[in-house]
């Protein structure tokens, strides 16, 4: 299959039409680039003729439009006439977008004050399963990692006394009547409520009601047991620094200090006072 | 101010009502940083919150140069400390353990860890330092390796009889998988082999497994 010379030609000058255009496009003196290469690229012209097949040959000497004598003086003038028409449209790409009137600020944004951090302290009541309620107190730290999202961990102690199985079990259960329980616990908490309290006409308080859920461990009688604890709290900012807080928590682990080895609910309600830091 | 206007909200939320609005090229005092709210002042001195992302386009004081975005981009790339905690099985018992790690480099971190093991007859507390290899920190799955030295120390329980506490260094290696969920999110799984030298002729090997999640400060 040999293409016909005259097609050959054709693709040519459809070749040499087209590559000034591109060129005139990028820079402004290409008209004139295009006659120096010309002459140097005439003897490459002729050997495409016998290897049409090649393609690359005709896109790296593109300027032979060479074939009729007459064709590159026509053909490059009256390009040059609606060329220049078409150069300010693709120059504005590569100038300068207007200078934005920028008015300097004196603040320093990296060192914004954050108060992501909380610590807390709390007291309540602790109802220890079998063994009655009793006053427990502690203390927490906390991180909110987003608006919705936060960690805490948490320390607490209460008492448990067996006061009410001496007075039918002589010697008790525990060691001593009274033992102390501590805990800790690491949760994670969930702002699903958060809101506003009104009070007034004039103030609202920016508040939270959330959920936690958390693993822990609790010590008490000599044991430590894995604890699993969950539960529902309320947060009103007083101000940005600190908060007053009420948590209601079930601390779950299992005992078996009454001769089985059962899980214990054991249900704490307690109130307090966090700031942020 | 680089947006066409903030919007200020009452408090740090979404859903807390806008009040007032700020225009372009207003000039706004960043107070106070809660999460991703940040607490701004208006030259009519009202005082609200704005989102991090509306914030994104402000100028900062040295003119067009450097955005309130390129700081916050700052942060993340200069991001170093990373606290988590994780629940697991060591040997067969549950555990909980806790961990600080500190970026030293983009692939190379050293990592404290506490942690607790609740056994039904005896207690485990041990903590140990590791250094960790992250060869492909850049990736949002990314496995991680670690070596490292602790101590160990076994508690039984008081309801058994004449149980005797140990007390012992050791030795672990881990193998885990990270997984960024945010910026600020990761969740993470390990595996580790704990070896206890109890004494001078007894090793004790334990395994164990366990899930969590951590975040960057």
């Amino acid at each position: 299959m040999r293409i016909p010379v005259p097609a050959f030609l054709l693709l040519f000058a459809v070749l040499g039409f087209c590559v000034p255009v591109v060129r005139a496009a990028d820079e402004q003196p290409a008209t004139e680039a295009a006659p120096q290469s010309a002459p140097q690229s005439a003897p490459q012209a002729a050997p495409p003729v016998p290897q049409p097949g090649a393609e690359s040959p005709p896109v790296t000497p593109p300027a032979p439009q060479p074939t009729p004598s007459a064709a590159p003086a026509a053909e490059p003038k009256p390009q040059s006439g609606p060329l220049p028409t078409q150069l300010p449209a693709p120059q504005p790409a590569n100038d300068q977008v207007i200078e934005p009137q920028v008015e300097r600020r004196p603040v320093k944004v990296p060192h914004i004050p954050s108060n992501n951090f909380e610590v807390g302290i709390f007291g309540g009541a602790y109802d220890t399963e079998n063994f009655g309620t009793n006053a427990v107190g502690g203390a927490r730290l906390g991180y909110h990692i987003t608006e919705d999202v936060f960690v805490e961990a948490v320390y607490g102690q209460t008492k448990v006394s067996d006061a009410t199985f001496r007075l039918f079990l002589p010697g008790g259960i525990f060691p001593t009547q009274e033992q102390i329980l501590r805990y800790y616990e690491l949760d994670a908490g969930y702002n699903i409520l958060p809101g506003e309290i009104f009070i007034g006409r004039t103030h609202a308080k920016v508040s939270a009601v959330y959920v936690v859920a958390g693993l822990g461990s609790t010590k008490f009688d000599g044991q430590s047991n894995e604890t699993v604890d969950f539960g529902l709290g309320m947060r009103v900012f007083l101000a940005d620094w600190v908060s007053l807080q009420v948590d209601m928590r079930d601390h779950v682990f299992s005992m078996d200090i009454l001769g089985t080895r059962k899980d214990m609910q054991n249900i704490e309600l307690t109130t307090g006072v966090t700031f942020f830091f | 101010m680089g947006d066409p206007y903030i919007e200020l909200h009452t408090g740090p939320g979404r859903g807390f009502p806008i009040f007032f609005v700020v225009e372009r090229n207003d000039w706004i005092e960043i107070e106070l940083r809660h999460t991703d709210w940040f607490k701004v002042r208006t030259a009519g001195g009202k005082e609200g919150w704005v989102d991090r992302g509306q914030l994104e386009n402000t100028l900062t004081e040295a003119g067009n140069k450097k955005t309130f975005r390129d700081v916050l981009l700052d942060d993340y790339l200069r991001r170093r400390l990373e606290v988590g905690a994780a629940w697991g099985h060591f040997a067969s018992d549950p555990m909980l353990k806790l961990w600080t790690t500190y970026n030293l480099a983009d692939t190379f971190a050293i990592e404290a860890t506490a942690g607790q093991v609740e056994g039904l007859y005896s207690g485990t507390n041990f903590w140990h330092v590791d250094l960790l290899a992250e060869p492909w920190s850049d990736r949002r799955l990314e496995p991680f390796f670690g070596i490292g030295v602790g101590r160990i120390y076994n508690l039984p329980n008081a309801s058994l009889i004449s149980a005797i506490s140990t007390t012992s260094n050791m030795a672990n290696a881990m193998v885990g998988l990270r997984y960024h969920v945010s910026d600020r999110l990761i969740l993470r799984i390990d595996w580790a082999a704990y070896t206890a030298f109890i004494s001078d002729s007894r090793t004790q090997q334990y395994q164990t497994i366990t899930a969590g999640l951590s975040f960057f400060f």
